[in-house]
């Protein structure tokens, strides 16, 4: 059967009539089915006019039924046009759209991000153009032409998205001369006590004495031809180094008595005046203890003051010597710590103690340890 | 069956041929028109004879003026008669 197929209900008696006579005339059923005085039968839709003609004649009720298949989907959009155009509509809104430009995505761009923006727009690279007015070469060929320090840019799209990736070059690295800048020197000065070369040619041993700045391993290697070659020079230089800490503590110390020597006076105060204004005892050194008594309260803020002047003597007492210098070497030792931060890796402290001007003593905390001193050597030195 | 002929007898008469696959299918093939139809019986006239088929959900997958494809549960199927 061929075109489009359509259902059809026949109703009435003798059916099996009805089905010889269709035959008859050439119509070819399918899935013929038969449910009391109903027949319910496919189709050709080009065959109807004859089904219908054969019922009418033989006196059947015939009734056309549903397009089924394709024909079907044609019916269906025949009753729907409103919902398959508004379909349609909203494909071609959705569509355009996505040709359209919705967003600019700059990435990675640092310091020229907003010299970017501003060149897009020169350019009239902005939202709501049509991407296929965008030559993206021709975009990216821009870009790394206006700004010549960065590696690479990357410009494409992601979906209705204009992404612009700028790769930034790899900084520059240290910079040395092929002779001597490629040494490793010493940060500080000691006695080696090992050394570890990883590159370069060693020029220290243990138990050399080195001093700051001095080269311990050079920026040279010797190839295989026995010509040399210069390299970047790197090892592990363990010294004994020393750090000290100074503190100075006076032999004396100030001390104060009571001469027995007392005078009272008092006043009532006010916050805006004394009533009595109180007489100075004229004491060179004196204590005082003060007394206030309040009066009125917060409605009469009147105050009782007494004042009661004690004359004292100031003297200068010598300290015990061994309390002294107990006392300054604890701090020494502890200023020592504070200093090198790194009082796990002691291996030896010791205090030195110096008089000066026989009253002031003075506690010098030595602290030795194993760092490592190597330090590449800077351009600048 | 030879001796008469180079062509098959199905070719050369008008010999109903049927064929039956399993109890869901018959077809049937140079029939000469619909007798019965009801959803447990089918009846077609054919040069052999009626042909009947009881059964249950009985419907036609295809009939034409000279071909029909039965299906459902066939449980009887009989020959009665001839014409010739």
């Amino acid at each position: 059967m061929k075109g489009i197929v359509r259902s059809f209900t026949v109703e009435g008696l003798n059916l099996e009539r009805f089905i010889a006579l269709s035959a008859e005339a050439g119509i070819r059923f399918t899935k013929l089915k038969r449910q009391g005085r109903r027949l319910w039968a496919l189709t050709g839709e080009d065959e109807l006019a004859s089904i219908e003609e054969i019922a009418s004649k033989g006196g059947w009720r015939f009734c056309a039924g549903n397009r089924q298949g394709s024909g079907r989907g044609l019916d269906a959009m025949k009753r729907h046009w409103p919902l398959w155009a508004g379909g349609l509509l909203l494909f071609a809104v959705i569509f355009t759209a996505t040709q359209l430009v919705w967003n600019i995505d700059i990435i990675e761009a640092g310091i020229y991000q907003a010299d970017l923006e501003g060149f897009l727009t020169e350019n009239d690279i902005r939202l709501f153009r049509w991407k296929s007015r965008i030559d993206l070469d021709e975009l990216r060929d821009s870009i790394e032409w206006r700004y010549p320090d960065i590696a690479w840019a990357d410009c494409g799209w992601r979906g209705t998205t204009l992404r612009i990736t700028l790769v930034e070059g790899t900084p520059q690295g240290e910079t040395f001369s092929k002779i001597g800048s490629g040494d490793v020197v010493a940060a500080r000065g000691g006695i080696v006590e090992s050394i570890v070369t990883v590159a370069g040619t060693p020029v220290v041993a243990p138990g050399d004495v080195i001093q700051p700045g001095q080269v311990l391993i050079q920026g040279i290697e010797r190839s295989a031809d026995e010509t040399t070659i210069p390299v970047m020079a790197r090892g592990i230089v363990n010294a004994r180094v020393w750090d000290q800490a100074a503190v100075q503590m006076p032999m004396t110390e100030t001390a104060t008595t009571y001469t027995g020597n007392r005078q009272e006076t008092w006043t009532v105060c006010c916050p805006w005046f004394d009533l009595w204004t109180m007489r100075e005892p004229g004491y060179a050194h004196q204590d005082i203890r003060r007394k206030q008594v309040p009066l009125g309260g917060l409605f009469l803020p009147f105050t009782w003051v007494l004042e009661e002047h004690m004359e004292a003597e100031v003297v200068q007492k010598q300290r015990d010597a061994e309390a002294v210098q107990a006392e300054a070497g604890a701090a020494a030792l502890r200023l020592l710590r504070e200093k090198t931060e790194f009082d796990d890796e002691l291996v030896d402290k010791w205090v030195d103690y110096c008089m000066i001007e026989g009253e002031v003593l003075e506690a010098i905390a030595y602290g030795e340890r194993i760092v490592d001193v190597a330090q590449p050597r800077r351009n600048a030195e | 069956m030879h001796e008469e002929g180079f062509f098959p007898l199905e070719l050369t008469s008008d010999l109903p041929k049927i064929t039956m696959l399993g109890s869901q299918q018959v077809r049937i093939e140079q029939h000469k028109g619909l007798v019965v139809y009801q959803e447990d019986e089918v009846a077609l006239q054919t040069a052999a004879g009626l042909l009947k088929l009881h059964g249950k959900n009985l419907s036609f997958a295809m009939y034409t003026a000279g071909e029909a494809l039965i299906t459902g549960q066939i449980d009887a199927i009989s020959l009665c008669g001839g014409l010739n």
